[in-house]
């Protein structure tokens, strides 16, 4: 089955030409897992708690420190955010529009009761501890946490401008284009760091970092912060959250790179994304993407395992029965 | 005043700037009893069980003063 990707601008001529940390990580995973997200966007229908949950966090923590820098109060930023995250996880009920209406005919309605309540759902997640209740917890005891941190002020730029909320695009080799987002770089003791968050569900320990070094996403952030800020950076500062039923607790931690790893982690990326292009140049087709059997069972087993795991012949019909594969793509280039 | 889980079930547009701050208020007491060696503080209040939403919104429309 072709999938029609000239709708993302991230894609020449069905070659991906234009590469973020997710897509980065897919092809580094498993070149099949690859193809079936990204050059044929099947997704599960349930979408993984974790996934939203990480993103929801993100965005409240991101858009505190904007509202911050625009000179908000901590609390008026914190107030704003909260509320948007209670937005964001709740779903109202939907109706298309009709003739007549100001969005007919591609928008649709929020479908109102005969008192005008709008209809709707908060988000209910399969996950026991990243729920809507414990996501809000956690941005507010996040903030409470690091609010009066005066170890990681925002560095000021040489054109006088805080270096927060940076999207970036990088040319790490012709038809190779690097491109992201980063939040803030702070100066640490005199060195300057990426700031980034995540979340586990994990007692946080020295082991848990481990994880993020070697790790694609950190060398990434810290090669991109030197070239687009122009000022050397150290690595970056990871602020983890550990999700639990009952509370949720921060730990704070470095991982630094030198010039010659981050060199390094340019070259080594350059040969997993020309080898994704020469895939699809082949093209759209799964036996061009070889599968890395030795990736299935890791973080709790792929969610292509089951897809995988079935006879060549039907896999696609399994496709179509356990995943969507709606026109909302994701698109490395479409900016935050 | 609403409860947190009044505040978590209602329409998000509709909330208020207090309710918004209830819930950060709330929030951070919890925090204070984790830091204090509370460690479920921060734990989501128990869910109403339908029977028991459904008692409250009974009796939340009840007016004595038709029957007394």
């Amino acid at each position: 089955m072709i999938y029609d990707l000239s709708q993302n601008s991230s894609f020449t001529d069905g070659v991906q030409t234009s590469w973020d940390s997710t897509s980065i990580k897919l092809i580094m995973t498993c070149p099949r897992k690859y193809f079936y997200k990204m050059m044929q966007n099947w997704t599960p229908r349930e979408v993984s708690p974790h996934l939203l949950f990480g993103g929801w966090y993100a965005t409240a923590l991101e858009h505190y420190y904007k509202y911050v820098t625009e000179g908000k109060t901590s609390d008026e930023a914190l107030e704003a955010v909260v509320k948007e995250t209670l937005i964001s996880t709740w779903t109202y009920r939907t109706e298309p529009s009709v003739e007549g209406d100001i969005n007919y005919p591609h928008g649709v309605n929020i479908i109102k009761d005969k008192d005008g309540n709008r209809q709707g759902y908060p988000w209910v997640s399969s996950d026991g501890n990243k729920t809507r209740e414990n996501l809000i917890r956690t941005i507010i005891w996040y903030v409470e946490e690091f609010k009066d941190d005066e170890n990681t002020p925002v560095v000021i730029l040489s054109d006088g401008k805080p270096a927060v909320e940076y999207s970036f695009r990088i040319e790490l080799a012709p038809d190779i284009i690097y491109c992201g987002h980063l939040d803030r770089l702070v100066d640490y003791g005199g060195d300057n760091y990426i700031m980034d968050q995540k979340t586990t569900k994990s007692t946080i320990s020295d082991y848990y970092f481990k994880q993020f070094n070697p790790d694609q996403q950190m060398s990434g952030y810290t090669f991109a912060g030197q070239i687009i800020f122009g000022i050397p950076v150290k690595g970056v500062i990871i602020d983890a959250a550990q999700i639990a039923i009952g509370f949720s607790r921060f730990t704070r931690s470095f991982t630094s790179r030198t010039n010659a790893q981050l060199e390094e982690w340019r070259l080594n990326t350059i040969h997993y994304l020309q080898f994704a292009q020469s895939c699809a140049e082949k093209g759209q087709d799964e036996k061009n993407f070889p599968m890395n059997l030795e990736s299935c069972s890791n973080y709790g087993g792929c969610e292509y395992r089951d897809v995988c795991s079935k006879n060549p012949g039907i896999r696609e019909q399994f496709l179509k029965g356990k995943f969507n594969q709606d026109t909302n793509m994701w698109d490395p280039l479409k900016q935050r | 005043m609403s409860t947190i889980q009044e505040l978590f079930a209602r329409d998000p547009l509709e909330l208020t700037k207090s309710d918004i701050r209830e819930i950060v208020k709330v929030y951070r007491e919890n925090r204070v009893k984790f830091q204090l060696g509370n460690m479920s503080a921060g734990k989501a209040p128990a869910k109403k069980t339908p029977t028991q939403a459904a008692a409250q919104a009974v009796t939340g429309k009840l007016d004595l003063s038709k029957i007394l």
